[in-house]
């Protein structure tokens, strides 16, 4: 886990923005008017600055602040929006189905984009830990050749007491391993031979594992399911790593659809309300 | 030599060495009317002979007046011979801007920076307009010359004719140093251009072209001094002084570049492979002044012998032992070992007149260059960056991998910026945490720049980057086989239909060198350090150690 501290000047603007947006809310429930419409068009800016980190990225070569600094800045605005957004609400539930659906979408969001900035922050260096020289473009090349090792490595099973059991071991539970793509969170590793339990457990069904790999012949195998091993572990934690993305993005534009939605209705049934 | 070469319309300057010969009657004259002569005069006929040597490493080279033959400051690795018309040799300072090279990126506005987000992608390098053979081939991009007029010039500045006959570019050539003075054409000329390698080898062969060498190296060497910052601010006088009793030492081999990874995967340990410029313990003799390359300054501890810094141009090494002497009247000695890694140029000024002239000048206050005889840094990652010459860099890439998620925004920033095709692989040496990447570092000592037939890689004056003027280069790749990091890749040109240029003269692909130019011409300056949402990657110069120790703290915490 490797979080800095943000920067100064960042940090400062951020505390003087709050308080400047407190004051004036101040002033403004001192007046004894709602602060929903002051609030509501306070977070309609920040969703509008929050988005600009995307464009941001869009456009390197600008002298316009580093992207680091841009992403602190997206996260500090992304707390503030969060008070306004508890501000506009008033502190209070929502309530009537599209209410509910802009409340659980914002809620949405914000974890999302907090929860990825941590997976960001958290994964590199596990991810790193077990496959250390390996372009990730390179693994499916890797992947394959493992595979194909491996058969040609049953192929040169002698024949002998064991020799059926390694093979029924191989066909049933090694080659689907090696051929599988892996899910959304990896398998725990077994202690001692540090290969996924899961497999440790079914090819203990035809010969168990410390026999299996204890013989010259098959060593390599418990080489290769533990390299392929370490390559899911790679692949999990990319998806992770790159995957809160494939929520945070689309509920952004959602987001941004129900709040010009929204704005549509406040506007349209307000006629000599608000002031 | 004007009646034999009249005939005869022999330029060089697009080819390189060896590709044309050189005619016999030119070898004949050389050998009675040149320098050369001096050579012959005690050949040991061992080997290559005389015409082999300059077969291979020679060409003829031709000028028109007013064309610049050689820029101060630009690297260049060959020396040349008049042979016909009038070559001069400009001594006025003042007048030095005359013979700068002219910046033909200039930075973009805002609005073409945008511009290029529309801009259809290519998958290779292409040019976005006709191209001419003359492009194809480097020669529409040369040619640079003096915008003035020459013969008045020459009357109102001061300037020296070099004779029919005479050597120049020798300091540069040998020493590996930028070059000391800038020469041009006063007449339409011809020049025998000798690339480096053909110089040593006649050296080798001729102690009597040795001593003749070394003699106008000795004569011109207090100019070296203008490169070293601790130094250069001394008075010419105290310089040529200085110059003319400092001892100037050669080590390790120029050819480390071509042999820098075969050294690296070698099973023999790297220090034994470096050679020992100065031991731990030994007398100390003097300031050693580094000129050019690189070393590593170990100490033994306990019979351990460790990596505690490095020393890169313009360094030195000896003040504090030296001023420590000078304090107490007793001898001191080394208090670490320098090695060479790779070629080190170094000058040593003896210990009487560096407490004579220069004591006084540091003691004022003079500007005693960076000190990094000091351990700021651990000493295994000391030994990483040293043993893989990653010191030789001026903006090394240089990626923090606990906070780098592979999202390659740097590689798509650089692509955006390099017409759809990025000029680094984000892939490189990894030590613990931390990835060197496989981008242009802008060296301290550009090996790619010796060489170049052209000088269409060279070093931007004002910033120090090392930069490709893509209309000078003519693709023979000789700084790609130059650069021992493989940062430079040849890549075959593309014509605004997409289809591949085709040289005329050979009927291959024309080829083109490209690497990273640090977005010269884009407003924000890098582009892949400014994309990096993670702040994982950094650009580091190895010359600013303080520099360096924070980035290391910022990726080591």
């Amino acid at each position: 886990m490797t979080i800095r501290q943000p920067k100064p000047l960042i940090l400062l603007g951020l505390i003087l923005v709050f308080f400047v947006i407190q004051n004036y809310l101040d002033i403004k429930s001192g007046e004894l008017v709602s602060l929903a419409y002051e609030s509501g068009w306070l977070l309609l800016g920040s969703f509008i600055i929050l988005a600009l980190y995307g464009m941001r990225k869009k456009f390197p070569f600008l002298p316009i602040g580093k992207t680091s600094s841009w992403l602190q800045l997206h996260l500090g605005i992304g707390l503030l929006s969060g008070y306004l957004f508890l501000v506009h609400s008033g502190f209070a539930w929502p309530q009537g189905s599209f209410e509910v659906a802009l409340y659980f979408i914002y809620l949405l969001l914000m974890g999302s984009g907090f929860i990825g900035w941590f997976i960001m922050r958290w994964l590199p260096k596990p991810m790193r830990a077990d496959v250390e020289n390996l372009h990730p473009s390179r693994i499916p090349f890797r992947r394959s050749e493992i595979l194909e090792e491996a058969d040609a490595l049953v192929l040169k099973v002698e024949e002998g007491a064991l020799s059926e059991r390694i093979i029924m071991g191989y066909t049933e539970v090694i080659r689907p391993f090696l051929n599988a793509r892996p899910g959304l969170l990896h398998s725990k590793r077994h202690n001692e031979l540090e290969i996924p339990t899961p497999i440790v457990q079914k090819l203990a069904l035809y010969l168990p594992p410390s026999v299996l790999f204890s013989t010259e012949s098959s060593r390599p195998f418990h080489k290769l399911i533990r390299e392929k091993s370490d390559l899911d572990r790679m692949i999990v934690h990319q998806r992770w790593i790159r995957g809160w993305l494939f929520l945070h993005v689309p509920l952004t534009a959602v987001l941004f659809i129900l709040i010009a939605l929204h704005i549509f209705l406040v506007l349209g049934f307000s006629s000599g309300g608000a002031s | 030599m004007r009646n034999e070469t009249n005939n005869q319309e022999i330029d060089s300057r697009e080819h390189c060495f060896s590709k044309v010969p050189v005619p016999e009657e030119i070898l004949d004259w050389l050998k009675v009317n040149s320098v050369l002569s001096i050579v012959l005069s005690d050949y040991k006929k061992r080997g290559s002979s005389f015409e082999d040597i300059l077969q291979n490493d020679a060409r003829i080279v031709s000028y028109e007046k007013s064309e610049i033959i050689l820029r101060k400051g630009d690297y260049g690795g060959s020396v040349l011979i008049p042979i016909e018309g009038t070559v001069r040799v400009n001594l006025e300072q003042s007048q030095e801007h005359r013979f700068a090279r002219k910046s033909k990126l200039e930075k973009r506005s805002w609005f073409s920076a945008i511009g290029q987000l529309f801009k259809k992608k290519k998958t290779q390098e292409t040019f976005s307009r006709v191209v001419s053979q003359e492009e194809i081939s480097g020669s529409a991009g040369r040619k640079p010359r003096l915008n003035t007029d020459i013969d008045k010039f020459v009357s109102q500045n001061l300037t020296r004719r070099i004779g029919i006959g005479e050597i120049f570019g020798e300091i540069a050539a040998l020493r590996r140093c930028p070059r000391t003075a800038s020469v041009f054409a006063g007449t339409d000329c011809k020049l025998v251009e000798i690339r480096w390698q053909g110089v040593r080898d006649l050296l080798a062969r001729s102690n009597e072209f040795e001593r003749f060498l070394e003699d106008i190296i000795g004569d011109r060497r207090h100019q070296i001094f203008s490169f070293v910052n601790m130094i250069q601010n001394l008075s010419e006088d105290v310089q040529r002084t200085i110059s003319s009793k400092a001892v100037f030492e050669r080590h390790g081999s120029d050819d480390w570049n071509r042999n820098f990874r075969k050294v690296l995967n070698s099973d023999k340990s790297l220090l034994d492979q470096e050679a020992v410029v100065l031991n731990q313990g030994h007398h100390m003799d003097g300031l050693y002044v580094v000129l050019n390359g690189f070393a590593r300054v170990t100490r033994k501890d306990g019979g351990q012998e460790s990596t505690t810094g490095y020393l890169r141009p313009g360094d030195v090494y000896g003040l504090k032992e030296l001023t420590r002497m000078d304090e107490r009247g007793e001898d001191e000695v080394a208090f670490h070992t320098i090695r060479a890694v790779g070629a080190l140029d170094l000058v040593i000024i003896p210990k009487s007149d560096f407490n004579e002239h220069v004591l006084p000048e540091i003691q004022k206050g003079i500007e005693t260059g960076r000190s990094n005889e000091e351990g700021y840094i651990s000493r295994e990652l000391l030994d990483f960056f040293v043993d893989r010459r990653i010191v030789n860099g001026n903006q090394t890439m240089i990626i923090d991998l606990n906070r780098c998620t592979d999202c390659d925004d740097c590689v798509k920033a650089c692509a955006v910026t390099h017409g759809g095709n990025p000029r680094f692989i984000r892939e490189g040496h990894r030590h613990a945490e931390l990835m060197v990447a496989t981008a242009c570092m802008h060296c301290a000592d550009p090996v790619c720049l010796v060489g170049c037939p052209t000088g269409a890689i060279h070093r931007e004056a004002n910033t120090g980057n090392v930069i490709i003027t893509t209309n000078e280069c003519i693709g023979c790749g000789t700084c790609v086989e130059s650069c021992p990091y493989n940062n430079i890749r040849s890549v075959e040109i593309h014509d605004a239909y997409g289809k591949p240029i085709i040289d005329l003269e050979t009927g291959k692909p024309a080829l083109k060198a490209t690497k990273c130019d640090l977005c010269i011409d884009q407003p924000s300056g890098p582009a892949c350090a400014n994309a990096c949402p993670h702040d994982a990657l950094h650009r580091v110069d190895f010359s600013d150690i303080s520099k360096v120790t924070r980035v290391i703290e910022k990726i080591t915490g």
